[in-house]
């Protein structure tokens, strides 16, 4: 065991109070048979998401779980991906007892979504045409390198003859496998009328090929292949540096990952456990403590606490009576419950607020607007430019038609140009990834720049959602009462009850007689003979003259109501100053699921306090969203929990805040740390930079192609020229982006 | 001076095998986690046999009870 210790100075994990999760689904055969990955006999094998996988030692103690367990055959960890493919033997392990024995060594495994499972095929891809690419560059480059002596000490010209056929079986490859990607988004834009930066790409590369092919047969030129095979190789480095992706995040998580895969229905007095899509309207359920609320469904229990955190982003569970509609995405809190399904999953209220907005970024395959925009002029100028040429020469010296045509098609090819934006934009994301904020495609830096609104979600944003300010008010309480409501306290899982603990922390405990709870209302127990309860105003018999009182917890002891502890969110450090930055650029806008209770402290923070809005559930906030987007509005919405999906996914950047960026985070553009939360001014103004710098790399591309141009339209272009001009113009965009960017990060000590 | 035209060939061919190599590392997977190959070396004690005589870097009883007990 000492190694552990040995691989990493500091290899454990702060450990959390993760609420309980069962496994025992897992054993049915029918989930188990869609979860693993391999099932032979008694042996199986499964890939497991293990979030908390963060060091060496992990990947140490996780690959010798077949000490821990000799059920466990082998097991093997993909660090990038936090991901263990674990082979095991069924009769001696069964895949809920493993999935417990993971849990018990604080790894709790999650089992794999559909699009965790999907990636990585394409980044394989992309390596092996660049690597074909490569290699055909290379070796056309030697081969061409008899072309570039001077007569004298050139070879037999047989064996150059030679050599141009060889170069361009080589080349053969690289535009139908290498390059494809181009053809087939180029034609795709222009079906949809789109003119984009990958059209002239393709226009130069069918140029260039055709060009050469007419020269080598024809015996009357070199050809410019060792440019062509260089342009591809250089996109798609430029392609492969900016499809850095975060494997480990998932961005696109819907409500499903959410969801336990299977549900305990009760059925003529007997439980059984069927798979989530088999629930049908009508069913009883068993839902036991931390376990998600799968459909809409109405209590059958007398009383129960639900935490809708996940929802409407309220941070206090809510007390539910029987008979009550419990929707869908409520995590049960305290004991387990019966509940009647009223809808099928897929029809219920979270299901509905996902479906909602469903064709919004088709412009997603794109590169960068503003490329776009750049390569649509572009692109016509060009084709201008070449049928000028070609005009001209037509008229005047008809031989050298074709030749300047191409030529101008040829030096135009915007390689320097589209490699700008992969650059600019994938060294960007990687330094924001290194500030933890990650960005799901590196073109929503752009979205980053234009931003006017910013959007924040009051809970579990701009608050902390594990920590509570309390405070008292009624008798005062000495050291004795503080006590007794710090034992009480303590035996309760409501987490109020846990804030109060924590409040109380410098107050002793005594024994706990007679404890008894009353789902969703409050808990009561004898302590040093004294009867105590805590709970909700009702529970305690007293009236509450405040409408919202769901915030509070009343304390009576004999009988005898003795005041209450109010307790509110905890805001992150800082906050203030992070929305006073942010105000000088954009406008604020706060939305709140929560009461009003606090709109003193936040409307001292906000410029206009018109923009405060609380008691907003999922679909006004995404109502609000769409209503600034209605008005021309650039908006970034900042949210954290399944309440903001529908805004975070209308707005033009979604930003999820999360606690720990592995859990699971609803569905955005851009995952930010929570600690980080306080740079996203800086960040802001990083990607404007970032944007600046593209629009310098674009202009020194144009100052290449004009030169070229000159060359080409007076058809004075040749080989040597071309292969020249394109590596460099390519070669000093990639420089001047790169060092730029790292540059203006320094500058920002975000580096 | 023919000769070089086989002499390319065969040069064409080694780097093919090399390609050929790169796409198979490519294609099994070598690629994708380059993290964990260059810790796991360090483990020691992958191979069973080399268990029995190095107890230090085994889970002991002991050590398992205290890490489920967790």
């Amino acid at each position: 065991m000492g190694t552990y210790y040995d691989i990493n100075n500091a290899p454990g994990i702060r450990k959390k109070s993760t609420t309980s999760e069962y496994y025992d689904y897992l054993d049915q055969d029918e989930i188990k048979a869609s979860v693993l990955d391999f099932h032979d006999g008694d042996t199986c094998r499964i890939k497991l998401y293990i979030p908390s996988i963060h060091c060496s030692s992990c990947i140490w103690l996780i690959e010798n779980l077949q000490h821990l367990h000799k059920g466990v055959i082998t097991s093997t960890v993909n660090f990038n991906k936090r991901e263990a493919s674990i082979t095991y033997n069924e009769a001696q392990i069964k895949l809920s007892e493993l999935m417990n024995l993971l849990s018990s060594i604080n790894y709790k495994p999650h089992i794999k979504t559909e699009e965790q499972k999907k990636s990585s095929k394409k980044s394989r891809q992309l390596l092996v045409k660049l690597g074909i690419a490569g290699f055909v560059f290379g070796n056309v480059m030697l081969l061409s390198f008899p072309e570039y002596l001077s007569d004298d000490v050139a070879l037999n010209p047989e064996l150059i003859e030679a050599f141009k056929w060889i170069s361009w079986l080589l080349a053969l490859p690289v535009m139908l496998y290498s390059g494809n990607d181009y053809f087939i988004t180029a034609w795709k834009n222009l079906k949809r009328k789109i003119i984009s930066i990958d059209l002239p790409i393709v226009l130069g590369i069918i140029a260039i090929f055709l060009r050469s092919t007419y020269e080598i047969a024809t015996s009357s030129g070199p050809g410019y292949l060792d440019s062509l095979t260089g342009l591809i190789f250089f996109l798609l480095i430029g392609k492969w540096y900016q499809a850095k992706t975060y494997e480990a995040l998932s961005f696109d998580n819907d409500y499903s990952s959410y969801f336990p895969l299977g549900i305990t229905r009760i059925k003529n007095n007997e439980e059984e456990i069927i798979p989530i899509n088999q629930l049908e309207s009508g069913d009883l359920i068993s839902v036991r403590n931390g376990e998600i609320i799968p459909a809409d469904a109405s209590l059958e229990s007398i009383g129960a606490s639900i935490d809708y955190s996940f929802i409407t982003g309220e941070s206090v569970p809510v007390r539910k009576q029987k008979g009550d509609t419990i929707y869908a995405g409520g995590r049960v809190i305290g004991s387990a419950l019966l509940l009647k399904v009223e809808k099928k999953v897929e029809t219920g209220y979270l299901a509905e607020l996902w479906k909602e907005r469903t064709d919004k970024k088709s412009s997603e395959s794109m590169l960068s607007l503003t490329l776009n925009m750049v390569s649509k002029y572009f692109t016509i100028a060009i084709l201008i430019i070449s049928s000028l040429t070609a005009l001209y020469w037509l008229w005047f010296d008809s031989s050298k038609a074709l030749l300047a045509f191409t030529s101008v098609l040829i030096i135009a090819c915007p390689c320097a140009l589209a490699l700008s934006v992969p650059f600019a934009f994938g060294h960007a994301s990687r330094i924001l990834g290194k500030n933890h904020f990650y960005l799901k495609l590196s073109s929503i830096i752009e979205g980053l720049t234009k931003t006017d609104q910013v959007v924040f979600d009051k809970t579990g944003t701009l608050t902390d959602p594990d920590t509570f300010k309390v405070s008292y008010e009624g008798e005062e309480l000495d050291h004795f009462n503080r006590s007794i409501i710090k034992s009480l306290a303590h035996q309760s899982r409501h987490p109020l009850s846990r804030a109060l603990y924590q409040h109380l922390s410098d107050a002793d405990e005594f024994e706990v007689l007679d404890f008894k709870e009353l789902e969703g209302a409050g808990v009561e127990a004898m302590i040093m003979n004294h009867n105590i309860k805590i709970g909700s105003a009702s529970y305690i018999g007293i009236e509450s003259k405040i409408k919202q009182e769901s915030a509070r917890v009343y304390v009576s002891i004999d009988d005898k109501a003795i005041g209450h502890f109010v307790i509110t969110n905890y805001y992150r450090p800082e906050w203030k100053e992070m929305l006073r930055v942010v105000q000088k650029k954009a406008v604020v806008h706060l939305l709140s699921g929560d009461n009003d209770a606090e709109r003193e402290i936040l409307e001292r923070e906000i410029a206009n306090a018109d923009n405060l809005h609380f008691y907003q559930s999922p679909k006004d906030k995404q109502a609000y969203v769409q209503k600034l987007k209605d008005n021309n509005k650039f908006v970034t919405m900042v949210g954290d929990g399944m309440n903001d999906v529908g805004a975070l996914k209308e707005a033009h950047v979604g930003i999820a805040v999360a606690d720990d960026v592995y859990q699971f985070s609803p569905s955005s553009d851009a995952i930010i740390s929570a600690k980080e939360l306080i740079k996203l001014p800086v960040f802001i103004n990083f990607a404007k930079s970032a944007l600046r710098i593209v629009y310098l790399a674009i202009g020194i591309s144009f100052l290449y192609n004009v030169v070229g141009l000159y060359f080409a339209v007076t058809g004075q272009l040749n080989p040597l020229f071309a292969a020249i001009l394109m590596p460099l113009s390519s070669a000093s965009v990639v420089v001047f982006t790169s060092l730029s960017v790292m540059w203006s990060a320094k500058k920002r000590r975000l580096l | 001076m023919e000769i070089i035209i086989v002499l390319v060939i065969a040069s064409l061919l080694v780097a093919l095998l090399f390609l050929w190599l790169f796409i198979w590392a490519v294609k099994s997977g070598q690629y994708e986690d380059d993290y964990s190959p260059s810790v796991r070396i360090l483990f020691d004690n992958h191979d069973n046999k080399e268990l029995k005589s190095n107890t230090k870097s085994k889970i002991t009883d002991e050590a398992r009870d205290v890490l489920l007990r967790q």
